[in-house]
């Protein structure tokens, strides 16, 4: 019973190491990390102390006698299956704290995970997407059902302590549950190209109510969301940027004129560009909306590396991002 | 099974036997001198000697690569490099350290001089096959560099499916090239078992082998079992890439975990090719510089083919997270843990070997002791590694940089540099300057535990590793870590500079600088031709690490002060050191 309670998880004060605890199973992986942090800080001290302290006291002077060790067999087979307690001890902490962070909680919320090269799309149950940004209600299981649309990515969020690859041809899962209001990041790390360290989201872990709100609601727009009001090209653009920096193009494509993954947008409206198929085209309107949707149709030349995910957004903001296009000069 | 060696003399040549190997030597050609007589050696120390310039080449390119990368990322967003090529440094600075440097560094290198030699052989048992080997791992780095050249590599040196795949990169020459040296790899494998078998002494028994010998013969087991498999996954790769076969890619109906698991089912063994003739090399310096038998001889020994098997079944630790079940992720930690258990013994036996010793601190201890120190903190972390929770959160971020680095610098490395620095004598014939020894080795470890130790604080608090940008709040701890390693180049620089030194204007090494009882110090400094003097073809009467039963002619030699060999204020007073060139 002692032993049972030993290895139950307490909360760890938090001094550096790992980032902010902001979810269920993260406080027993801390105390995993912390009682093996301590563990080998104690052997590291004995076997490197013993080893100086050796090396002083046995330094070669004069007159010193080159002896045989005396037979430590018993020593020996001491240090030789001792350890072997220690590790099962370890196993079992490490699988405990594992399992349990396998396992979704009752009715958990599911969420659609797309990994793209380089961005993060999140679908919700009412259907609702978004790229970049993922809304967690606290207190909730949620269980991400993973895919990838092209290479091996991994979804990582520090402050849960999760992580699992997003693996091409294969679903894979997981499950946490937050208990803490906050924000935090996914990150890739699986390494997948190119902007491998931009594919990024954040993450804002909200109180239940705010959640259920924001699923009604919809992802807000800056302007111009209302699909029966008229909207000035001005307000247009701004909608364009926001729709720009939310569906992650900003990853790929530079608006300084630097060199990106896909060509810069700067003054790209109208410009004259050579394409891989030796073809060239003037980039409009169509040309724009065609990129969007079917990204391998019309490839300028010289980016072949990166390979531009489809879109499917509506008219209205094809529309908007064409306006906002036009700005960037 | 020494035809070549035996009948060498027989030829028009006639080397002369007594002369020293640097000077003389046999080769397909006979007759052939100078550089033609260095490339067509059949010389196991020539064609070391080769392996080491190559290695060491090696190092340099993959060092450049490494402060590159570190550089760039002194600052978030660009610094000196946009993301493409940040993606190709570090994917060259992996390929070039593992397979062009670590992977020969000390088996093909060290222990193609030093292995026959401590067992009193003339040669390994198939010098021709020794230099076939050389050659294929020329070749094999002829086509990593034609991939270099031509714009390199970004898959990361794992080469992961199906990025691996459809990366546009010069993928195909770089995997062949890595396929090709694997070859080179398995023969030199099957040359050192073969020799190990054949080729001891009279007298050197399994129980008076050296325990690099034996750490030496762990590791041929495992190049020629694990490496056959590395040479099928990459072929298989190659043939999806070139002929569009589904093996990998999900899109044509492949599995890409699968590769994972082909992969790492070498590459796993393949740390241990890695780590344990550097353990072989720590047991020499350690039986040498404490002046006294090894404690738990066997157990180091067992723990070098203990590491061997245990090697081979824990390769699904790399693939906690990868989507494999949780049983299997269960099954592969228990197993991992079990790698403590002979890592531990070493560890152990080499610090109570300390305990009542004669310590003499002369640079290539200094190393060892480097090596024990920096190998406990990378196989401590390894822990954390195996524990499936903590896994979870450290796999794939800079912690797991950290720790392969304890490993494989703090530990590979560390023991090679310490040889290097222990058997330069033997292979040039040259002392070189132990205060600038003493120097480089303060820089090399204070810079590797600045850049690395700063790389687990990051990787715990969560920062993906082969990440060309980062958020601000890493950034810190990313300049600390890219001082660190200025401070690490520039220790090994010194380093350079001391052996180029030393070859230039070194002062000659008398036959046994250290007062080893080892088999390999019992013959002329550098050594000759077939490695024994004719007539003085040893017979052992006692083991390597006997101190007590040496003889003092076999131990004190070419310096005045025995209890001090190699200082330089003793050799400069009176000591004569061609004398040592008599016995």
């Amino acid at each position: 019973m002692m032993l049972g309670s030993f290895f139950d998880p307490s909360p760890m004060k938090w001094d550096g190491q790992m980032p902010e605890s902001m979810a269920v199973g993260a406080d027993h992986v801390d105390w995993v990390y912390y009682a093996i942090y301590y563990f080998s800080l104690f052997f590291q001290v004995v076997i490197t102390g013993l080893m100086f302290y050796f090396v002083w006291k046995y330094k070669r002077r004069k007159g010193d006698k080159l002896e045989t060790p005396p037979d430590l067999t018993r020593i020996e087979i001491l240090w030789t299956v001792l350890p072997l307690f220690f590790i099962v001890i370890l196993f079992h902490v490490g699988f405990k704290g594992y399992v349990k962070n396998a396992i979704a909680g009752d009715n958990p919320l599911e969420i659609r995970v797309r990994g793209k090269q380089w961005l993060w799309e999140f679908e919700y149950p009412n259907g609702m997407k978004e790229i970049g940004k993922l809304m967690i209600p606290v207190g909730r299981p949620v269980k991400m059902v993973m895919s990838s649309d092209d290479v091996i990515h991994s979804f990582f969020i520090p402050e849960f302590r999760v992580k699992k690859d997003v693996v091409p041809g294969m679903y894979s899962n997981v499950v946490f549950e937050a208990n803490k209001v906050g924000s935090a990041h996914v990150f890739c790390t699986e390494y997948c190209g190119t902007s491998h360290s931009g594919m990024l989201a954040d993450v804002k872990v909200v109180p239940v109510q705010e959640f259920d709100d924001y699923m009604k609601a919809g992802p807000s727009n800056p302007n111009c969301p209302d699909p029966n009001a008229a909207c000035p090209a001005d307000m247009k653009a701004k909608w364009g940027e926001a729709l720009f920096v939310q569906n992650a193009c900003v990853t790929c494509h530079s608006r300084d004129g630097s060199a990106s993954p896909g060509p810069t947008f700067k003054g790209v409206w109208g410009r004259h560009e050579a394409l891989q198929s030796g073809e060239a085209i003037d980039v409009d309107e169509n040309y724009v909306k065609e990129s969007i949707r079917k990204p391998q149709a019309k490839i300028v030349k010289g980016f072949t590396n990166a390979v531009m995910p489809a879109f499917t957004i509506s008219d209205r903001q094809i529309d908007a991002i064409t306006e906002y296009l036009k700005t960037i000069k | 099974m020494t035809a070549a060696a035996t009948h060498a003399p027989a030829h028009d040549d006639h080397p002369d036997p007594t002369e020293s190997y640097l000077k003389v030597t046999h080769s397909v050609i006979p007759g052939a001198k100078g550089l033609l007589g260095w490339l067509t050696t059949l010389d196991h120390k020539r064609i070391g000697v080769m392996y080491l310039i190559s290695v060491l080449t090696a190092f340099l390119i993959g060092g450049v690569f490494a402060l590159l990368v570190r550089l760039e990322l002194m600052s978030p967003g660009k610094t000196i490099m946009d993301a493409d090529t940040y993606n190709h440094m570090f994917t060259l600075h992996g390929v070039v350290m593992v397979f062009l440097f670590i992977i020969p560094s000390i088996p093909a290198a060290m222990g193609n001089i030093i292995l026959p030699i401590q067992l009193g052989a003339k040669d390994v048992a198939f010098p021709r096959l020794n230099l076939m080997s050389f050659y294929i791992y020329a070749f094999g780095a002829c086509f990593a560099l034609y991939s270099m050249i031509n714009g390199g590599v970004d898959t990361g040196w794992t080469f992961y499916t199906p990025y691996s795949t459809r990366s546009n990169s010069f993928v195909i020459p770089m995997i062949l090239g890595a396929f090709i040296m694997g070859f080179s790899s398995i023969l030199t494998g099957v040359n050192f078992i073969a020799t190990i078998h054949k080729m001891r002494a009279p007298g050197l028994t399994w129980g008076r082998l050296s325990l690099f010998s034996w750490a030496l013969y762990a590791t041929s087991v495992m190049q020629v079992l694990a490496t056959p498999v590395l040479a099928i996954t990459l072929l298989l790769l190659t043939m999806e890439r070139a002929f569009g076969m589904g093996i990998f890619d999900p899109k044509l109906g492949g599995d890409p975990v699968l590769f994972q698991h082909f992969f790492w089912f070498y590459s796993h063994p393949a740390v241990y090719i890695m780590i344990v003739p550097g353990m072989g090399v720590v047991s020499e310096l350690i039986g040498t510089f404490a002046r006294r038998q090894l404690v738990g001889y066997w157990f180091i020994a067992m723990s070098s083919i203990g590491l061997a098997l245990v090697g081979f079944l824990v390769w699904g630790h790399h693939l906690f997270v990868s989507g494999m079940s949780e049983y299997a992720a269960a099954i592969f930690s228990a197993l991992t843990f079990l790698v403590a258990i002979p890592s531990g013994v070493k560890i152990f036996n080499w610090v109570a070997t300390l305990h009542k010793a004669s310590i003499s601190l002369q640079t290539p201890m200094l190393w060892a002791l480097a090596f024990i120190f920096e190998f406990t903190i990378g196989g401590l972390t390894g822990l954390f590694l195996g524990m499936l929770a903590t896994d979870v959160h450290l796999h794939d971020t800079y912690f797991v940089v950290a720790h392969f680095h304890y490993v494989m610098v703090g530990g590979t490395v560390m023991g090679f540099v310490g040889g290097l620095h222990y058997w330069w004598p033997k292979i040039t014939g040259k002392m070189y300057s132990e205060k600038m020894g003493v120097v480089g080795f303060i820089l090399v470890t204070f810079g590797f535990n600045l850049t690395f130790m700063t790389q687990f604080v990051l990787g715990s608090r969560g920062m993906p590793r082969r990440y060309y940008d980062y958020l601000p709040q890493f950034q810190e701890l990313h300049q600390i870590s890219t001082i660190g390693s200025w401070i690490l180049g520039f220790g090994f620089l010194v380093l350079g500079v001391m052996f180029v030194r030393s070859l230039l204007g070194g002062k000659p090494s008398p036959r046994n600088p250290w007062g080893s009882a080892a088999l390999e110090w019992m013959t002329p400094t550098p050594p000759p031709i077939f490695n024994f003097l004719p007539g003085k073809e040893p017979v052992l009467t006692r083991g390597q690490y006997d101190y007590h039963l040496a003889t003092d002619d076999e131990l004190y030699d070419g310096y005045d002060d025995p209890m001090f060999p190699g200082r330089e204020h003793d050799t400069r007073n009176k000591a004569k050191p061609s004398e040592g060139k008599a016995h």
